[in-house]
């Protein structure tokens, strides 16, 4: 990978919850077009970092840089439209819904129409709208309920949710968690699929080991809040301190 | 294709796969029928059957306006008794002190309500759900106030009676017809709003606000938006009933008064676009017919509303979907639901 500005980048992120230290003083450097995963057992921090990430928490001190500006404090909205999305660990839909809607909501909100007055919503991107639920497999299922959908087509809906705004940085907290190995074939390589040919960025936290070493550029392995290992996969899997902590434990 | 007005939102999208298109949806000529048979009764019926069936288009265009907030929106207003109340207080005060000419007067009441409403919802909207309600509960409250004691402006306890309006809309036929164009187009500018990328968003929020947020959209703004959308449609209702009945009192922005349209909704099937105005004629004749026979007449239409609430929350709309998909299935048709 060429060396250039990180797209994002956590400069010694601290989060102190009732004096626990959940993340403590973290740096990470994500490079455009890349996908970056965030590994670690149970309780390492993954998913307080990731909240840091996303601006969803605040960080107790260091900062969180989005093209070089800090993202400390901005509303979710803001962000959002600056290019950053994510995909939720716990299933996040609009479940009354078609998933037809669901993506053409998402697409208006990412071209600034969602307050548009007149027009017909059903009409609005419908096309790309249904190729993109083609790609992830929900063709069949585009004017069903979103809230009856499967688990496995519900976590595929939420991935096409964030992939609807044409994101140039995409966080996933655990996106194939309970998906069939087949559907987290399908995400992986759609998900690796737009990291070569669009250029899109990935960040992903993940329990999967094998996923992980499948699609990463970048593994950072965290401990108790701190990073013990971030590199490419080939280095990090030799690393010995990570399967102390990580791979030998239950894996 | 959202065309299906008497479908439940949930299942609205699943007739287009079976409707080519540009073919009109059920819903809509079954509106177009009423809408026609409604102007027919203006040549016909009585001028007593007229004034009430006026009164009765009113309230249609209230629970309709009210219904975008809380079918479409999730949010559960009690302030909009209050913007049907300005609304019929812009013509009453602009002609109690200024002899403002009609129009102008309801132009007053209508931005004077949007302009309330912008403050009222700027407010409540920061909070959320049960906070939400008492909020625009405890501001009604305070218009109700203000035009129950201002009786130098408002006349006080006994409102402003007088020939309000123009001639022409005073009389029966004219002030039907006028009332039911206004409740048509109004309706129609609606209906526009809740199937644009506006009401879909809306929708969006109401299931899942976060996520909404998430996705890059300003959701207080959002809110607001409907909210002030909301409050006019109410305005222009409350000008409708002060054409109906020459008059503005305080009890207009009662904030029992704000539970009508909500009960209408309800009724009709709150998650169907023309629910509330079915809801809102059933509410209406009901209300005529008990209070003639039956002294508590709100007991009977508590207990309906129990019995929708617990046994078909689809409302009057769900049990006539029901209805024509057995007729459907009776005419050896599957429906072609998925």
């Amino acid at each position: 990978m060429t060396p250039s500005a990180p797209l994002l980048e956590a400069r010694d992120v601290r989060k102190v919850y009732d004096g626990f230290a959940a993340v403590d003083g973290v740096d990470i450097l994500v490079h455009p077009a890349t996908v970056h995963a965030l590994i670690g057992p149970n309780g390492a921090g993954k998913t307080t970092l990731f909240r840091l990430l996303t601006g969803e928490a605040k960080p107790t001190s260091g900062r969180i840089l989005l093209d070089g500006d800090d993202i400390g404090g901005r509303q979710q909205h803001v962000i959002a439209r600056r290019g950053m999305t994510q995909t939720f660990q716990i299933t996040s839909l609009f479940r009354r819904l078609t998933p037809l809607e669901s993506v053409q909501f998402a697409m208006l909100a990412a071209a600034g129409q969602s307050g548009r007055l007149w027009g017909r919503a059903a009409a609005a991107q419908r096309d790309a709208a249904l190729a993109l639920l083609d790609s992830v497999g929900l063709a069949d299922f585009a004017l069903a309920q979103s809230g009856a959908l499967s688990h496995g087509d519900q976590r595929a809906l939420e991935i096409a949710l964030a992939l609807a705004t044409r994101p140039r940085l995409l966080l996933m907290d655990e996106p194939t968690a309970g998906m069939s190995p087949v559907e987290t074939e399908r995400i992986v390589q759609l998900v690796s699929g737009l990291v070569r040919a669009d250029g899109l960025t990935v960040v992903l936290s993940e329990h999967d080991v094998d996923v992980v070493f499948g699609v990463s550029d970048t593994v950072t392995v965290l401990h108790q809040g701190r990073v013990i290992a971030s590199g490419d996969p080939a280095m990090v899997r030799a690393d010995s301190r990570v399967s102390t902590v990580y791979l030998g434990e239950g894996s | 294709m959202h065309t299906d007005l008497f479908a439940i939102s949930a299942e609205h999208d699943q007739p287009q796969s079976t409707r080519r298109p540009g073919q009109p949806a059920a819903g809509m000529v079954a509106a177009a029928v009423v809408v026609l048979l409604l102007a027919l009764a203006g040549l016909v019926w009585s001028p007593e059957a007229l004034a009430n069936l006026q009164e009765a288009l009113g309230l249609v265009l209230f629970a309709v306006a009210t219904n975008l907030l809380l079918g479409y929106g999730g949010l559960v207003s009690f302030a909009q008794a209050a913007f049907y109340g300005i609304g019929a207080y812009g013509i009453a005060i602009g002609w109690l002190h200024g002899q403002l000419p009609f129009w102008l007067g309801a132009a007053a009441g209508i931005a004077a309500s949007a302009v309330a409403a912008v403050v009222v919802g700027a407010i409540s909207l920061r909070t959320r759900r049960l906070y939400f309600a008492l909020l625009t509960l405890a501001f009604t409250q305070l218009f109700f106030v203000v035009a129950d004691n201002q009786g130098g402006f408002t006349n006080g306890a006994t409102g402003i009676f007088g020939a309000m309006v123009p001639t022409w809309l005073a009389e029966p036929q004219g002030g039907y017809y006028f009332t039911l164009a206004v409740v048509v187009i109004v309706t129609l500018a609606c209906y526009a709003i809740v199937v644009s990328p506006f009401g879909l968003t809306l929708k969006a929020i109401r299931d899942n606000r976060e996520r909404a947020e998430a996705l890059g959209v300003n959701v207080f703004r959002h809110q607001l938006a409907a909210f002030v959308i909301s409050a006019v449609g109410c305005a222009i209702a409350g000008c409708l009933f002060a054409i109906y009945s020459q008059s503005a009192s305080p009890d207009l922005l009662s904030w029992t008064n704000s539970g009508e349209p909500i009960f209408m909704a309800v009724l009709g099937g709150m998650n169907t676009f023309l629910g509330p105005a079915a809801g809102a004629i059933v509410y209406f004749y009901a209300h005529l017919y008990l209070t003639e026979h039956i002294s508590d007449w709100q007991l009977v239409l508590g207990f309906l509303l129990l019995v929708i609430v617990l046994f078909k929350p689809s409302g009057l709309a769900g049990i006539m979907a029901d209805l024509s998909r057995a007729a459907g299935r009776l005419r050896g048709r599957t429906g072609g639901r998925a």
